[in-house]
């Protein structure tokens, strides 16, 4: 009787108590690790995340741009994410809209005080290769350069769409008409 | 089984004999999505060659205590933990190359390759004979990646590594770098193999269903000869 018991027990706790234990040891070690390398890690991505930003407005702002000028700007406009403004007036937007199969293509487009395009990049490492992808280049994008903000942009005007590549083509028209709708409402003018 | 390989047999069998996406034909998915650039793919090559080897130790390690019920969600516990290592690690401090690889750097965690070499080889050898095979599997997959990486990039991109081979007036074949043209290379990469194969030995006698321990009929069960009870539910 006592041995049957006995036996029971340990069955009990072979078969129920054991593996539920080990399972959790191992996910809270493992979740312990994750935890401290989180912390280490986050702040350099926040901060790679950010260098990147600025880079991208760099590169579309007139040669020259002194990067701790950069003032960040709110801003709420849809389809953008962030948006800077230099110390002598110029302005430079991120934009992103969805290209094809919805993914994000992203616009960096740079404005003068009067509102004129004087820079524009387009990041569309997101679309097909070969294809979408063809908005990335300066051959299609530069097209913009000299656009007046006051005027939407749309197929045809300044730049035509790319044959074979409308979504994505389109993507970099929607980027650019939220940008423009940015700097329109919440830069130009306000100081 | 484990006397008659010797450690060099251990590695190298994931290169040709073994080689996991040419002959085993698993982990495909990233093989066939990230092999468009050949950077992208070393990078890939590399955080699984990472994950696997560290699976593959910590499992092998842990082998007498995991119980047989919950050895797939420990397993799958300690590769995600890998997994998310690599992503945290890469985000942090190669940030391009994270952006390459994208999502199928998460999906390690559910690729075939590792859980299958956790099944079929960590939880039944040594530390150290599961990290030669991991390293082995690793060294198989990356130069799988490597092979159609560049044929896919020279051909579709007219580029290998970023440098340009074939000048931008040349019409390039952009099917080689999409799905299509994945599996072609990949096609062709495995009659290769076995090409080579056939050269290098004797044909290798193909056991019959059930025999062969790359299958899942096969007693893939690490419960089994620990509790008697057997049969993985996976």
């Amino acid at each position: 009787m006592a041995n049957a018991t006995e036996n029971a027990k340990e069955s009990v706790y072979k078969s129920i108590i054991s593996p539920i234990l080990v399972l959790l040891v191992i996910c809270v070690a493992c979740g312990a690790l994750l935890a401290w390398l989180n912390e280490q890690t986050a702040p350099l991505i926040k901060e790679n995340e950010l260098l990147a930003t600025q880079q991208a407005f760099l590169d579309v702002l007139p040669e020259g741009t002194d990067a701790n000028g950069l003032s960040n700007l709110e801003t709420t406009t849809e389809g953008v994410e962030s948006a800077v403004r230099t110390a002598d007036g110029k302005a430079a937007v991120k934009a992103i809209a969805s290209g094809y199969s919805g993914k994000d293509v992203t616009v960096y487009v740079a404005f003068d005080t009067d509102g004129i395009i004087t820079g524009i990049q387009v990041d569309a490492s997101t679309q097909t290769a070969g294809i979408g992808s063809k908005v990335g280049a300066t051959e299609f994008y530069e097209g913009f350069l000299g656009w007046d903000a006051s005027g939407e942009v749309a197929a045809g005007s300044p730049v035509d769409t790319i044959s074979g590549a409308s979504y994505s083509s389109g993507a970099v028209f929607d980027a650019v008409n939220s940008a423009m709708t940015c700097f329109n409402q919440e830069i130009k003018g306000v100081e | 089984m484990n006397e008659k390989q010797s450690k060099w047999k251990v590695f190298t069998n994931g290169i040709i004999k073994e080689n996991p996406v040419l002959r085993l034909v698993l982990g495909c998915c990233s093989a066939l999505a990230v092999t468009t650039t050949v950077s992208g793919a070393l990078g890939m090559g590399l955080s699984m060659t990472f994950v696997l080897l560290g699976s593959n130790i910590v499992i092998s390690a842990l082998r007498k205590v995991i119980p047989g019920k919950v050895h797939l969600p420990c397993y799958i516990v300690i590769i995600a933990t890998f997994v998310t290592v690599v992503e945290m690690v890469l985000h942090a401090y190669m940030p391009d190359l994270f952006k390459t690889l994208g999502v199928f750097l998460s999906l390690i965690v559910v690729n075939c390759i590792i859980l299958g070499r956790a099944e079929m080889f960590a939880c039944k050898n040594t530390v150290i004979d599961s990290a030669l095979d991991g390293l082995g599997m690793g060294v198989g997959y990356i130069l799988v990646m490597f092979l159609m990486s560049s044929i896919r990039e020279i051909i579709a991109s007219g580029t290998w590594l970023g440098i340009q081979l074939i000048p931008d007036s040349v019409e390039k074949m952009t099917v080689m770098g999409s799905a299509p043209g994945g599996f072609f290379v990949f096609g062709c990469l495995m009659a290769l193999c076995i090409w080579i194969e056939n050269k290098l030995n004797k044909p290798i006698e193909r056991k019959m269903c059930g025999d062969c321990p790359g299958c899942g009929h096969a007693d893939a069960a690490c419960s089994q000869g620990k509790d008697g009870k057997g049969g993985t539910e996976a």
